[in-house]
């Protein structure tokens, strides 16, 4: 679990900044899935402030291009056939694909589906690359599709809690270098660590035993809702500069795990 | 070790009909498809749950977890982790909640907790708890999945994040799955041919596999002798198309360079291949290009895919261990299916031979232009 190195940060989160749809290029904003487009556009920001190439992708997404999936079945409920680019983009690991097409980065190109912890997880594997996969493009990226509200009253509350998540959109694309020059923030994560139901007490047990006793400022855990919560923490820590540690705690109840990251500015 | 599949529950039921190029692929029957005819589909017969699992995906991963972590007989003091492998997730309850709701509302009302395992973690999260192992991530590449699975294992251990790590693959069949592959017409109807010049597609499968991977210290310490070393993993991208694999497989070369660069192996030293032998006609013609660069003469290959259908992000891992297995018998299958040669690959798979192998190499590449290999060894 060493630490990796911050070469740039850039987010594309609607609503809080709706510029990123005009970067755009044509061929994105007219044919690519909603989510495509903004894993796009925050790597998109992160590379034109950076010269070096990154040589591979780690994507961090609770459920990928969820609205997809939903369209690929409406097709096949209402009119019987489901539609290809529906399918193709439904998978998992799409964004990473998309961004590997479109950056020519060839080296790994991997997707982890953590939930709330998906960030946490990206970073951990980021971290198990070998040296000629850096720089490394992690990019944290999920969806709100409106179904999910319309389906709202009609779920258990199990099912509400799990699904919770799913409010709250953007991407984060961050650069992480295994070997720069010093005086980068720093980064680094615990993989998700099974503590049942949520109890803050049992996050921070793990997290008093993953970055040991260090004077840190340990963000709060909040209601864990939002898939991106633990991405938006990261950007907003690398964004206001103030040093320090930092620990961005995330909670699961899909898989009732937490994970951590840790930033050092 | 462990596995389960369409050939039966236990590493050593799909061993016998990987080894004796069956083809294990019967109509689909699990569900209604939509499709004019079933398509053949390696489909698992009268699985058991002792987990209660919450879905097919779940019940599968646990199978194979426990067949896996049988050979543990002393855990006291060691950490275990888990990479978890999946494309569908809880797919499979989610379709059916989604179908309810749109017919009517109420009575998705009634079926609430369908969405709840849809996430892939869901399932991670139940295996690491069923089987109490120290953490896990939940990994989703497409049909490369499992192997990446392995590879990161084998990662996690090397640096020291766990003593010992268990890879473990699963999918279901969903209607998501055989209607999507449908759609790009990526399915034979009349059962895949992997190599062979008439060949029109894959056939789809479910199945689970899990491999444990541990450091010599933690093997001796948990009391299992090891099978076979994972020597090497390497990892790239296509950067050609999200469907298509790269006319030349250039994305598929890299990674098996770096699996062999790892594995510190020359090409020469590759005994056989395990190879990802989907039956479509991209696929097939792509990796054999890739193995001729890599190779220039390519080892005796074969493909899985007739026996147990492609069961996805469990493809990876289940090829895997029937491939150590192979290894270790000094066996290399035949490929079932195939009958005729495709003169645009110019080279046909093995038939049945007897010989041994110390090193042998598996590829698994999927959507996304997602390539993943490895190399495992027979230490002499």
């Amino acid at each position: 679990m060493s630490a990796l190195h911050i070469r740039g940060c850039s987010a594309a989160i609607p609503g809080a900044d709706n510029a990123w749809q005009d970067e755009l290029p044509a061929h994105i904003k007219r044919r690519d899935p909603r989510i495509w487009t903004m894993a796009y556009a925050a790597t998109a920001r992160l590379l034109k402030t950076i010269s070096e190439k990154p040589r591979s992708v780690c994507v961090g997404t609770g459920l990928g291009a969820l609205d997809e999936t939903k369209n690929f079945l409406d097709g096949l409920f209402k009119d019987g056939f489901g539609s290809p680019r529906n399918f193709i983009a439904s998978v998992h690991n799409s964004m990473a694909g998309k961004l590997a097409l479109e950056f020519s980065i060839d080296g790994p190109n991997l997707t982890m589906c953590d939930g709330q912890n998906s960030l946490a997880s990206a970073i951990a594997l980021c971290g198990l690359l070998p040296d000629n996969a850096f720089p490394c493009l992690v990019v944290a990226v999920d969806e709100a599709i409106p179904l999910l509200q319309e389906l709202a009253p009609h779920l258990s509350i199990d099912c509400q809690t799990r699904t919770a998540g799913m409010g709250e959109e953007g991407a984060v694309a961050l650069l992480l270098d295994r070997n720069s020059p010093s005086g980068l923030p720093a980064i680094r994560a615990v993989a998700p660590t099974p503590v049942g139901p949520h109890t803050p007490e049992a996050c921070a047990a793990v997290l008093a035993e993953s970055f040991g006793a260090r004077a840190a400022t340990v963000r709060p855990l909040g209601d864990c809702r939002s898939f991106l919560s633990a991405a938006l923490q990261v950007h907003a820590t690398l964004g206001s500069a103030r040093p320090g540690t930092f620990i961005v705690p995330s909670y699961s109840p899909s898989s009732m795990a937490c994970a951590a990251i840790e930033v050092t500015v | 070790m462990g596995a389960i599949c369409t050939a039966g529950s236990g590493v050593r039921a799909g061993c016998d009909a990987v080894f004796q190029g069956k083809d294990c692929l019967t109509p689909l029957s699990l569900f209604e498809s939509g499709l004019k005819a079933p398509p053949l589909c390696g489909q698992v017969a009268g699985l058991s749950d002792e987990f209660a699992s919450p879905t097919r995906t779940i019940a599968l991963a646990c199978s194979a977890a426990r067949e896996a972590l049988s050979v543990v007989k002393n855990r006291r003091g060691l950490s275990i982790g888990l990479v978890f492998a999946t494309t569908v997730g809880g797919i499979s309850r989610s379709e059916l909640f989604y179908r309810a709701y749109r017919t009517d509302p109420e009575t998705a009302s009634r079926a609430a907790g369908e969405l709840a395992f849809h996430e892939p973690c869901a399932a991670s999260g139940f295996v690491c708890r069923a089987f109490g192992l120290a953490g896990f991530v939940t990994l989703s590449t497409a049909c490369s999945t499992g192997l990446h699975a392995v590879g990161t294992a084998k990662r996690l251990v090397e640096q020291g994040a766990f003593d010992a790590c268990l890879a473990v693959g699963a999918d279901a069949l969903a209607l998501l799955t055989i209607r999507g592959f449908a759609s790009l017409m990526l399915i034979d109807p009349t059962g895949c041919k992997p190599f062979d010049g008439r060949r029109a597609g894959t056939s789809l499968g479910e199945g689970a596999a899990a491999m444990l991977v541990a450091s010599e210290k933690a093997s001796a310490a948990i009391g299992a002798l090891p099978l076979a070393r994972v020597s090497g993993w390497g990892a790239s991208a296509d950067c050609h198309h999200m469907t298509a694999p790269h006319p030349e497989g250039l994305g598929a070369q890299k990674a098996i360079a770096a699996a062999l660069a790892e594995a510190e192996v020359s090409p020469a030293d590759i005994g056989a291949v395990a190879t990802h032998g989907t039956a479509t006609p991209d696929n097939d013609r792509s990796e054999i290009a890739a193995l001729r660069a890599v190779f220039g003469r390519v080892p005796p290959f074969f493909s899985v895919k007739r026996t147990l259908g492609h069961t996805l992000a469990a493809s990876g891992i289940l090829e895997a261990v029937f491939a150590v297995r192979a290894m270790q018998d000094g066996i290399i299958p035949p490929t079932a299916g195939f009958e005729q040669a495709d003169p645009a690959i110019g080279l046909v798979p093995s038939n049945l031979l007897r010989t041994p192998i110390r090193h042998i190499l598996k590829n698994s590449f999927g959507f996304g232009g997602n390539n993943a290999s490895a190399v495992f060894s027979l230490d002499a």
